[in-house]
């Protein structure tokens, strides 16, 4: 077994805290206080090709494994900094890559490695559907040589940052089913021109953290079919396909989180001098901080794992989702530890742990609420009888 | 145009730097090693002149230890063309002369228009690299630099002297130099470049040659000065609170103490 990091690898770590460095904390601040998108970092990262990373070769990107993806995504968030606003950019495309058509492959993959084309939304989740997607009530109703869609998302994130959003859409009743795994559909939506003919209204939706979430009701929105991916009907297949990559990275951001919040109270309990000594003296105050480090590690080594899994192309289901698990449940830890080595400070914006802390809550409940891990760990890993 | 750049590696700047055991030495272990800043802008101004003439090449030259080469492979990942590491027996110990000596035998070799260094390393604060390599090779050395480009005129492709932007007191001044020349580096027109993910992944294709110091034929007896003792600086002492609540008498109380204690005023 090797552990070690390769070349590249610590290559890769070492530009992208190169770059994370020119947007500093104070960055990132004023950009929650405003609820601003970090157009400027996106942009460095756009132009520098992290973006792109996953894509292949023959399209413009840098085919780099998930192991690689990952760390990105972690030096980013270890930086103090959210790649949330930009990761979807890395990793939507692989609906397209896995099943798109080759003209639409063609057509979009190379403009999204140059970042010419964002496609970065995905509008899976409903009013009425949520971790139940098979529910979604979204219909594209077949009208001759294209689609007529009707419905409501929410929750979906960048969709006023994006060109184009992946929909997951139903083209057969629920009831006329008797696979309820079947009977939705993946298509690629141009935003920008519903936009344009009033077809799709996107709604920002204010949440806790600096998050561009959105609303979008899809009113008479034709789609061509040619912007159908792969086969009507097996939509859900299809986005279960991408779950397992959007959970090894979001476990990695969740690493970084756990990382900064970790440093951050490390050095402040060394400095911070209370009742004549420093805070960090106290067993109270140092064992979280240690622990939370330790819990990280842990998660860390599961999520490469994950990661080994799939760039070798094995089944990963268990290891990716119990990734995001525990990576998500001790980045929490690291911020609550944080938090309470800051004592009062932890709550002043100037400090960033309480913008951090909202950040990495949301990792616990998306992209899948960690009880739905569980459950599919105790029925599908564990054989136990289904609990939902 | 043929453009060389010297790049030192030196401890990151972000790093808290410790003194050794010996005293006299910086603890090695902890240590995140990166390009000086200073070179680092000359890789930056070498580069901006890439982007405007693609014909322009970049060879970038570190001498040292061999972990250098990291900072070499982050040097082409910005878009330098190649790069050469002087290593070896003694390349670690060699004095600002000896280093001087040595990279000009790797610029007679590699005959550039432009040599670029940094203003001075960021470790020792020396400053006497370029200036000396300059003396090697008995080329033109201009200091403070902080842009430069060919001179107008002459065949296509050919250096017909270099134009140098130079900083001084209250604006700048424009000097022409014949090539070739060595410049030492203020700091670039842009901030350097971070290396982008293309340019890492076309970077570990290329081969780095190694050049062994002792080949180079520097004569070994160069008088040399010594670090004798190293001191971290004093702490810090604690801050004066001035408690009094009026604010007239606060104020008088403290310009006394600026001129009378700290005597700045």
């Amino acid at each position: 077994m090797d552990f070690s990091l390769s070349e590249d690898q610590r290559a890769i770590r070492e530009a992208v805290r190169e770059l994370c460095a020119r947007f500093p904390d104070a960055y990132w601040r004023a950009l929650d206080e405003r609820s601003e998108y970090p157009t400027d970092f996106v942009k460095a990262l756009t132009d520098a090709g992290w973006l792109g990373a996953l894509i292949p070769r023959r399209y413009g990107g840098s085919e780099l494994p998930v192991a690689d993806g990952a760390a990105i995504l972690e030096e980013i968030n270890a930086s103090g900094g959210n790649a949330a606003a930009a990761h979807a950019q890395m990793y939507t495309m692989g609906t397209v890559l896995r099943h798109g058509s080759d003209s639409q492959k063609e057509r979009y993959l190379p403009r999204i490695a140059t970042g010419e084309v964002r496609l970065q939304a995905f509008g899976v989740t409903e009013p009425d559907a949520g971790s139940e997607t098979t529910r979604i009530k979204t219909t594209a109703v077949k009208s001759g040589d294209r689609y007529v869609v009707n419905g409501q998302k929410v929750f979906i994130s960048r969709a006023q940052h994006s060109d184009l959003m992946l929909l997951l859409a139903r083209t057969t009743p629920y009831d006329d089913l008797e696979d309820k795994t079947r009977g939705l559909s993946v298509f690629i939506v141009d935003l920008r021109k519903g936009v344009e003919s009033g077809q799709v209204e996107i709604r920002p939706l204010a949440t806790m953290m600096n998050h561009h979430s959105t609303t979008i009701f899809l009113r008479d929105l034709e789609i061509p079919e040619r912007d159908r991916i792969g086969e009507e009907g097996m939509g859900f297949r299809y986005i279960i396909d991408s779950w397992n990559v959007e959970r090894i990275l979001i476990a990695s951001e969740s690493i970084g989180d756990g990382r900064w919040f970790v440093e951050r109270a490390s050095r402040y309990a060394t400095e911070r001098t209370v009742f004549g000594r420093p805070i960090g003296a106290n067993q109270g105050v140092q064992f979280p901080v240690a622990q939370a480090h330790a819990d990280l590690q842990a998660a860390t080594l599961l999520r490469d794992k994950a990661a080994w899994l799939f760039d070798r192309g094995e089944k990963c289901g268990a290891e990716a989702n119990m990734a995001k698990l525990v990576a998500s449940q001790a980045a929490w830890a690291a911020a609550n530890a944080c938090i309470d080595t800051h004592g009062g400070y932890g709550f002043a914006k100037d400090f960033d742990v309480e913008r951090k802390f909202r950040e990495t809550r949301l990792l616990m409940v998306a992209p899948i609420s960690n009880n739905l891990v569980l459950a599919y760990v105790g029925q599908h890993v564990l054989g136990m009888p289904r609990s939902y | 145009m043929k453009i060389l750049v010297c790049a030192k590696q030196t401890p990151d700047s972000t790093v808290r730097v410790k003194v050794a055991p010996d005293g006299r030495s910086v603890d090695a272990a902890q240590i995140t090693w990166a390009v000086s800043p200073y070179d680092e802008y000359a890789v930056e101004m070498a580069l901006e002149r890439k982007d405007a003439d693609a014909s322009t090449t970049v060879a970038v030259v570190s001498l040292g230890a061999a972990r250098a080469k990291d900072s070499l492979r982050q040097a082409l990942a910005m878009g330098c063309d190649e790069a050469i590491l002087v290593s070896g027996p003694g390349a670690e110990a060699l004095e600002g002369l000896g280093v001087a000596k040595a990279l000009a035998a790797v610029a007679q070799e590699a005959k550039p228009d432009v040599v670029l260094c940094g203003r001075q390393a960021s470790d020792d604060d020396q400053g006497l690299v370029g200036a000396a390599l300059a003396e090697a090779l008995g080329w033109p050395h201009v200091a403070t630099v902080t842009k430069f480009a060919p001179a107008d005129g002459g065949p296509a492709g050919s250096v017909n002297g270099i134009d140098v932007w130079k900083e001084v007191e209250g604006g700048h001044e424009v000097w022409r130099a014949p090539g070739p020349v060595v410049l030492t580096v203020q700091k670039s027109e842009k901030e350097p470049r971070y290396p982008s993910l293309p340019g890492i992944m076309k970077a570990k294709k290329k081969e780095i040659p190694e050049k062994d110091v002792a080949s180079l034929g520097i004569g070994a007896s160069l008088p040399k000065p010594e670090i004798v003792k190293m001191e971290p600086p004093a702490a810090r002492g604690g801050g004066k609170i001035m408690k009094d609540g009026d604010a007239k008498r606060t104020a008088q109380e403290l310009a006394r103490l600026l001129r009378e204690e700290a005597k700045v005023l």
